[in-house]
C-alpha cells in the first residue's frame, strides 16, 4: 500500500522533496499565491532603489518627477481592482434580460473588470513611453536613465504577478478537500 | 512532533539569525538595519490573522457525516499552525499575499539601504545571512510536523 499514489519518476517523489503533497492543485495555489507577492513586493523595491540613486544624483539632467510614479500607481489600483471582482458575478445566464437588477450587476462587474484590465495595459504602455520621451529620446547614459529603466522593470513584474494571480487554480466549494 | 533535538537545534539557529543582524548594525555603529527584524517579526502575523478569519467559516457546518472529519481537521489546525489549510478562501490568500510582502521586505531593504550608501555592503550581507537563517527556521519548523498531517489526512480519506 503506496500512501503516495501521485509518484513521480524523479528521485524527490511527487516533485518537491520536503513539501508532503507535491504539486497538487492546493499547493499550486499556494506556491503561486507566495510568489505573486513575491514579484510584487520586488517591483516597488526596484523601483524605491531606482529613485533614491535617482534622487542622490548630484548633476541629473533627468531629475525624478510624478511621471514616473504614475505608472506603477495606476497599474497596482488596476491590479487591485481586478482582483477584487467577484468572478461569479461576471457569468450571466441565460435569461439574462428577466431579471433588471442582475442585468445591471452584470453590467457593472462587466465595466469594472474592463476598466482594472485598461489600466494594467496602460500602465505598461506609459511606463515604456516614458522611458521613451524621458531618457531615450535625450540620449542619456544607461546610468542616467536608471530610474526609467527600474519603472519599466517595475510594472513589468507587477503585471506577471497580477496574471500569476489569475492563472492559480481556483477550489470549487468543496469543504473536504484533503488531495 | 519532532525531536526535541530539532527544536533546540531550529532554535539555535534562530538565535544566531537574529545575532547576525544585531552585528551587522553593531559592528558598524548603524542601526538602521534593525528595521528589518520588525518584519521577521510581522511575517508570520497575517498568515495566522487571515487563516483564523477563514476557519470562523467551516467550524460552523456540524453536518453528522462529517463532524468526525471536521473535529479531527480542526485538530489538526490547532496542532500544526501552518497555512496549508483546506478551506482556503481570498482571505487566506491575501495573508499569504501580504506575508510575502513582508518576506521580501525583509531582503530588499538591507539591499536598497547599501545602494543608497546609508549602510555597508558587509553590514548588507549580514543582515542578509540573517534573514536567510531566521526565515528557514521559520519555514522548516513547518515542514517536519505537516508530514504528520499529511499521512493523518490520507489515513482519513482512505477510511471514507
Amino acid at each position: 500500500m503506496t500512501l503516495n499514489e501521485n509518484r513521480s519518476v524523479f528521485i524527490c517523489q511527487s516533485g518537491c522533496c520536503c513539501f508532503p503533497g507535491g504539486f497538487s492543485k492546493a499547493n499550486r495555489r499556494i506556491i503561486g499565491v507566495y510568489f505573486s507577492g513575491v514579484l510584487f513586493t520586488l517591483a516597488w523595491w526596484i523601483f524605491v532603489d531606482g529613485v533614491i540613486t535617482s534622487a542622490r544624483m548630484l548633476e541629473n539632467p533627468a531629475p525624478p518627477g510624478f511621471e514616473d510614479w504614475a505608472s506603477g500607481i495606476v497599474l497596482t489600483l488596476g491590479m487591485i481592482i481586478v482582483h477584487s471582482i467577484d468572478l461569479q458575478s461576471l457569468r450571466s445566464d441565460s435569461d439574462m434580460y428577466s431579471y433588471d437588477s442582475d442585468y445591471s450587476r452584470v453590467w457593472f462587474c462587466r465595466l469594472m473588470m474592463f476598466l482594472g484590465s485598461t489600466m494594467l495595459a496602460g500602465g505598461l504602455v506609459g511606463s515604456v513611453v516614458v522611458l521613451v520621451f524621458k531618457y531615450v529620446l535625450h540620449e542619456l547614459s544607461a546610468l542616467d536613465s536608471y530610474l526609467g529603466i527600474c519603472q519599466v522593470i517595475q510594472c513589468s513584474l507587477i503585471l506577471i504577478s497580477t496574471l500569476l494571480l489569475w492563472a492559480v487554480p481556483r477550489q470549487t466549494d468543496d469543504y473536504m478537500g484533503i488531495s | 512532533m519532532a525531536g526535541l533535538k530539532t527544536i533546540i537545534g531550529l532554535a539555535f539557529v534562530l538565535a544566531i539569525g537574529f545575532l547576525f543582524v544585531i552585528l551587522s548594525c553593531a559592528l558598524y555603529n548603524n542601526w538602521w538595519p534593525l528595521l528589518v527584524v520588525a518584519t521577521y517579526v510581522l511575517a508570520p502575523l497575517p498568515n495566522e490573522i487571515f487563516g483564523r478569519c477563514s476557519e470562523e467559516h467551516g467550524s460552523e457546518l456540524w453536518n453528522d457525516e462529517y463532524a468526525i472529519y471536521i473535529s479531527l481537521e480542526y485538530l489538526l489546525q490547532l496542532l500544526i499552525n501552518f497555512d496549508n489549510s483546506d478551506n482556503s478562501s481570498s482571505f487566506t490568500d491575501a495573508g499569504r499575499f501580504i506575508t510575502g510582502i513582508l518576506i521580501v521586505t525583509g531582503f530588499c531593504l538591507p539591499f536598497v539601504l547599501a545602494h543608497a550608501e546609508v549602510i555597508t555592503v558587509p553590514a548588507m550581507i549580514m543582515s542578509i545571512i540573517g534573514g536567510v537563517l531566521v526565515y528557514g527556521t521559520i519555514g522548516s519548523r513547518i515542514f517536519p510536523f505537516n508530514e504528520a498531517a499529511f499521512i493523518t489526512g490520507d489515513c482519513i480519506a482512505r477510511l471514507s
